[in-house]
């Protein structure tokens, strides 16, 4: 087995928050104002590697379970790096590796196994301040500064 | 005295402050100071659930500009102990100074919140765009806004005046009613529905097509208090305003009368506000219990009759809709939140409201869902 397979991950709390769904899980990135969601297959990995499991584990779990699907292990092995390079989940330092071999119980028993699909939405990054520009009055309070006139807006 | 507190007279004399604690007790003298003058009007609102807040003006012009959007709310003063206090000022027109903040430029956060001023007792945002401060004490139930100068108040901050320490209010208490960004309709007997989306969803159009049929009642149009109970969830109407894109005033001509915006007012957005509780006062409902939750929108081609349609979603549809844009406009909104609005959807059926051609049949259309909805 290779390192990266034996790796265990978790929910990087507290920034990034979830909610299991009957049909989808929502993800929300309270620092950076990005959301997200997946279904079935996505939900049953997600499910299974924030309790803990190994990757390699949940390629195992899903080999056996879908002994007739293709491409699990890469399908498994993408997911999981979109899910770190959103840093919705962070390596997990303890070590600690569980096996798991039940789903959880908001997660449907799936008929087949499909490739999950990660999907973002930013239409809500307007309302933070990511980058808050301000200059400070003489009583010591900031004010937001006027955008720049050359500047032009990204529509 | 208002807050059983006696006014600082050298607090103009800045010593370098600790923390929230201590910048509060300062900011609650010059709150008091501000609004125990002969100018400062006090104002009664109900709450919901038999609670009752206080508001403390500093002078009537400011009470003119925030009090219309809770005047729906208002009761008698006097009577039992409030269970939430509101001190309301600006250092222009009551001419009492704020303490300069004590902490840094580079202590703002994503969501206004200031770093390290915010805890479990605590909570601080200073919107750098209105330039409002919300500071709120949960151990007290004191809330203090404050801004330089109110004459510069945006748009926004008039039509939910108040927002974040309602927010705060409600969700620091956790007995299960939060805020939720939501309008909200409902009839005499069938129960309320919530309306959820992003600005151009058809949200607001919904809403206020409802307002004027005399079937339906108008609860809320951007924020609402929801209410989680074992027999069920209601919705609370927080504010009686609107905001509505000027451009789409000539769908309701029959409210253009109520348009509240002095001239001049700004909002880059092009938004007006309307004030519902002076001409619409019957169609105002202040608490309904809940029956589904739609996400309007407006297909980009309508095919076929253009008719209204409802297509069953699941509740992850209706959280991506209700809670992102609530939790990012509320600071301090966090796990607890986003576990009462799933737990609220997962409660009630929820739909995809595609809007039709015609925006006054979409009262109608509504009618006959609410009694598809009753006879399941």
């Amino acid at each position: 087995m290779t390192e990266s397979l034996s790796r265990t991950y978790r929910v990087n709390a507290p920034k990034v928050i979830y909610e299991d769904f009957e049909d989808e899980t929502v993800l929300i990135n309270l620092d950076n104002g990005s959301y997200y969601n997946f279904s079935e297959s996505g939900a049953l990995i997600w499910g299974r590697i924030v309790s803990g499991e190994s990757i390699a584990s949940v390629i195992e779990y899903l080999q056996e379970r879908f002994a007739e699907a293709a491409n699990i292990a890469l399908s498994v092995e993408d997911f999981v790096r979109e899910l770190v390079e959103e840093n919705l989940i962070v390596k997990n330092s303890s070590g600690k590796t569980k096996n798991i071999k039940q789903g959880k119980a908001q997660i449907p028993s799936l008929a087949r196994f499909e490739k999950p699909v990660l999907q973002k939405y930013s239409d809500m990054q307007d309302l933070l301040l990511l980058d808050p520009i301000h200059e400070v009055d003489e009583t010591g309070w900031p004010h937001a500064l006027p955008p720049e006139p050359s500047a032009k807006r990204v529509e | 005295m208002i807050v059983g507190c006696s006014v600082a007279s050298q607090y103009r004399a800045a010593p370098s402050i600790a923390g929230p604690a201590e910048y509060f007790e300062r900011a609650l003298a010059a709150s008091a100071a501000a609004c125990e003058r002969p100018e400062a009007i006090v104002r009664r609102i109900n709450l919901g659930a038999g609670r009752c807040g206080v508001l403390h003006f500093c002078d009537d012009t400011l009470e003119n500009l925030l009090f219309p959007p809770l005047a729906h709310q208002g009761v008698a003063n006097g009577g039992t102990k409030p269970d939430f206090k509101i001190l309301a000022w600006d250092s222009l027109h009551s001419g009492v100074p704020m303490w300069p903040p004590p902490w840094t430029t580079g202590d703002y956060l994503s969501r206004g919140e200031i770093a390290g001023y915010n805890d479990e007792r605590f909570r601080v945002v200073f919107n750098l765009d209105s330039g409002v401060l919300s500071f709120y004490d949960a151990d007290r139930q004191i809330g203090l806004w404050w801004t330089q100068d109110f004459a510069q108040l945006p748009l926004y901050e008039r039509a939910a005046p108040f927002l974040l320490l309602f927010h705060w209010w409600h969700s620091l208490r956790r007995e299960g009613s939060f805020l939720l960004h939501a309008a909200a309709i409902g009839t005499k007997n069938g129960g309320a529905l919530l309306l959820a989306g992003r600005s151009g969803s058809g949200k607001s159009t919904t809403a206020l097509a409802s307002l004027l049929d005399h079937e339906w009642f108008y609860v809320a149009d951007d924020y609402c208090v929801i209410r989680a109970e074992a027999e069920g969830a209601t919705v609370h109407s927080l504010y009686c305003s609107a905001k509505l894109d000027a451009k789409m005033l000539a769908n309701f001509p029959s409210l253009s009368h109520s348009v509240s915006s002095p001239d001049g007012w700004r909002d880059p957005q092009g938004k007006i506000l309307l004030d519902l509780h002076r001409f619409f006062p019957n169609r105002l409902r202040k608490e309904l219990a809940l029956r589904a939750i739609l996400l309007p929108r407006v297909p980009k081609e309508r095919i076929g009759s253009g008719r209204n349609r409802f297509i069953p979603v699941g509740a992850g549809a209706a959280v991506r809709a209700l809670a992102p844009s609530t939790l990012f406009q509320l600071p301090g909104a966090g796990p607890n939140n986003f576990r009462m609005i799933a737990a609220l959807t997962n409660r009630l059926p929820c739909f995809q409201l595609e809007l039709g051609r015609e925006v006054a049949g979409v009262p109608q259309s509504l009618h006959k869902f609410m009694k598809r909805l009753s006879s399941r």
